[in-house]
């Protein structure tokens, strides 16, 4: 057979291929979607890949209604002080590792280390106890300890390695000038690693929005669930309105996507680098 | 790990990140230690019993079947995540086309929450209106309907389908930037000697992939031990115990059956699990570079 036929060929097949998987992946999001914008009714009587009538916001007004919309604000508040206070704590520790010569450098990564090789579920049950005797229990804000705690090795370990990647002329220059180590830090930088910081916000960012476990056992007040647990619940308070149940779990998924398709390149190549890195 | 010299002051730059990590990370360890070793539920006074907690776990026959059905999901996983992975990053990579497009929906689940995932899923797994048996009713295949997430034989495998199905994509895209790094050069200078591509992935991906697929394997089995989330949202560990693994069960004993001191024996259980992997499968293979 003529090679470049063959290759033609070939080459239809695995796009095919591709476009399959493709298509299995995307399909269960998708049929979610489409079933948010039918009646229950629809739903139990037929399958169709485009809803009947795609103007029916019953289903998402209901949810509305819920304690979805409650719950999204507490996730966004979480999440976002979160994200400041591992910034902050995550920068000033990885310029420090990144920049100086000193001995207990490899025992702190060492320690930090343990936070990647214990699953953070272990500790559940005694951070519960903790947080029962503290009184943190019945409070909105005490776990973003807990979110920072997790993300905190990883983090650090991003940003030493994109500040190590610095090139020292850069530090150098600045200590000629007589920078004090934070005009050091808050000046060169911190600026010069924007986008190791970016990788790393992004990367915490939606593992704190996902976290399922922690925020399930510890946000035991109602007014204080975030989106995942009020999804999550929303299963057992709708049972079967499916309908209901999928424009619940379309809204939840909706901000995160479209952070997603905006970011999609420094999401992907960040998570790549985390895995190396670990 | 810098260049330049520290001053002592400079140790406080560490102090916010060191309390955080140390109050809520490390302490808790420990305690989960000495929690295990105690008769406690969480309301009396603790009583110091030893090792029995881990002596009843071990003779537990629904923990020792957690542990079974755990150790099928991470084998399961592994093959399928790295089997799969390798030969989508492969087609990937040769086809360069709208390799952004279909990198980017590959990757889309594993961004998504769990709770949503299973929320979706569980949808997804009716018995009735469901896309899978839907599905198969209508290419005829009545017979393999089942009540996925329902039936003892079926509703571990339905369940770890889902976390299979969503970690995938992270799997495709790390093999395929470790593909990307290998040269061409390589591959043309095996198609001068005449080496088929059977034989130039054996002798040529393979090798030059080996710390990447390592680190999958790892990230894919520690990531199969520690799975709680999938489980517990979509049976909660039955129907019966039938699809329990060692994170539910430990959930189960410690905040169902209040007994947190055998629950903390799980939990240091799972903790050596992973830890305990990891170090033998990186003496078995040890660190290859070429």
């Amino acid at each position: 057979m003529n090679p470049i036929v063959k290759r033609r060929m070939v080459s239809v097949v695995k796009y095919t291929l591709m476009t399959v998987y493709a298509v299995i992946t995307i399909f269960p999001l998708y049929w979610t979607f489409v079933n948010s914008f039918r009646t229950n009714n629809q739903i139990f009587s037929k399958m169709v890949l485009w809803p009947e009538n795609i103007t029916y916001f019953e289903n998402y007004k209901k949810i509305f209604q819920q304690n979805i919309p409650l719950a999204f604000k507490n996730s966004v508040v979480l999440t976002v002080i979160s994200l400041l206070v591992l910034t902050c704590c995550a920068l000033m520790a990885g310029f420090v590792l990144a920049t100086y010569r000193f001995r207990f450098a490899k025992a702190i990564y060492l320690l930090f280390s343990m936070g990647v090789v214990i699953p953070r579920l272990s500790i559940l049950i005694a951070t519960f106890r903790n947080f029962s005797t503290f009184g943190f229990l019945n409070q909105q804000y005490p776990i973003i300890f807990c979110y920072v705690t997790f993300e905190l090795p990883m983090a650090i370990f991003l940003i030493v390695g994109f500040m190590q990647a610095l090139p020292s002329s850069v530090l150098e220059s600045g200590i000629i000038d007589g920078c004090s180590s934070l005009k050091l830090m808050t000046r060169i930088v911190v600026p010069m690693s924007r986008n190791g910081l970016l990788t790393m916000v992004i990367l915490a960012f939606v593992s704190i929005w996902n976290e399922y476990a922690y925020s399930m056992i510890l946000l035991s007040n109602r007014k204080y669930k975030t989106l995942t647990i009020a999804l999550a619940n929303s299963k057992s308070e709708f049972t079967v309105q499916y309908g209901m149940l999928s424009a619940g779990a379309v809204f939840a998924v909706v901000p995160i996507m479209i952070v997603y398709f905006f970011l999609q390149d420094k999401i992907i190549s960040g998570i790549v680098m985390g895995a190396e890195k670990g | 790990m810098g260049n330049l010299k520290m001053k002592p002051a400079y140790y406080l730059y560490f102090l916010p990140a060191l309390v955080l990590f140390s109050v809520f990370f490390i302490a808790p360890f420990i305690q989960t230690i000495i929690f295990s070793l105690q008769d406690w539920d969480s309301i009396g006074a603790m009583k110091f019993i030893g090792i029995s907690n881990y002596l009843e776990m071990f003779q537990d026959e629904v923990f020792l079947a957690s542990v079974l059905r755990v150790f099928q999901y991470a084998v399961i996983q592994v093959a399928v995540q790295i089997g799969l992975g390798l030969l989508f990053a492969s087609l990937l990579r040769g086809e360069k086309k709208g390799n952004g497009f279909f990198r980017a929906v590959y990757f889309l689940p594993y961004i998504i929450s769990s709770a949503a995932i299973c929320t979706m899923f569980t949808v997804m797994y009716d018995n009735d209106i469901g896309l899978i048996n839907n599905l198969l009713r209508f290419v005829g295949l009545d017979s393999l309907v089942h009540i996925w997430l329902g039936e003892e034989k079926t509703a571990f495998y339905a369940t770890i389908a889902v976390p299979i199905w969503q970690g995938l994509g992270m799997y495709i895209v790390i093999l395929l930037s470790g593909l990307q790094g290998i040269s061409e050069d390589y591959y043309e200078a095996a198609k001068i000697d005449g080496a088929t591509s059977f034989q130039a992935f054996r002798k040529i991906t393979i090798p030059l992939l080996w710390p990447i697929i390592q680190i999958c394997i790892i990230l894919s089995v520690s990531g199969a031990f520690k799975n709680f989330d999938y489980v517990y949202m979509l049976t909660g560990g039955g129907p019966g115990s039938s699809t329990h693994v060692p994170a539910t069960f430990m959930y189960d004993k410690a905040f169902v059956g209040m007994r947190y001191g055998y629950g903390s024996a799980v939990a240091v259980f799972i903790f050596s699990l992973g830890f305990l992997f990891t170090v033998v499968f990186k003496t078995i293979t040890g660190r290859k570079t070429y």
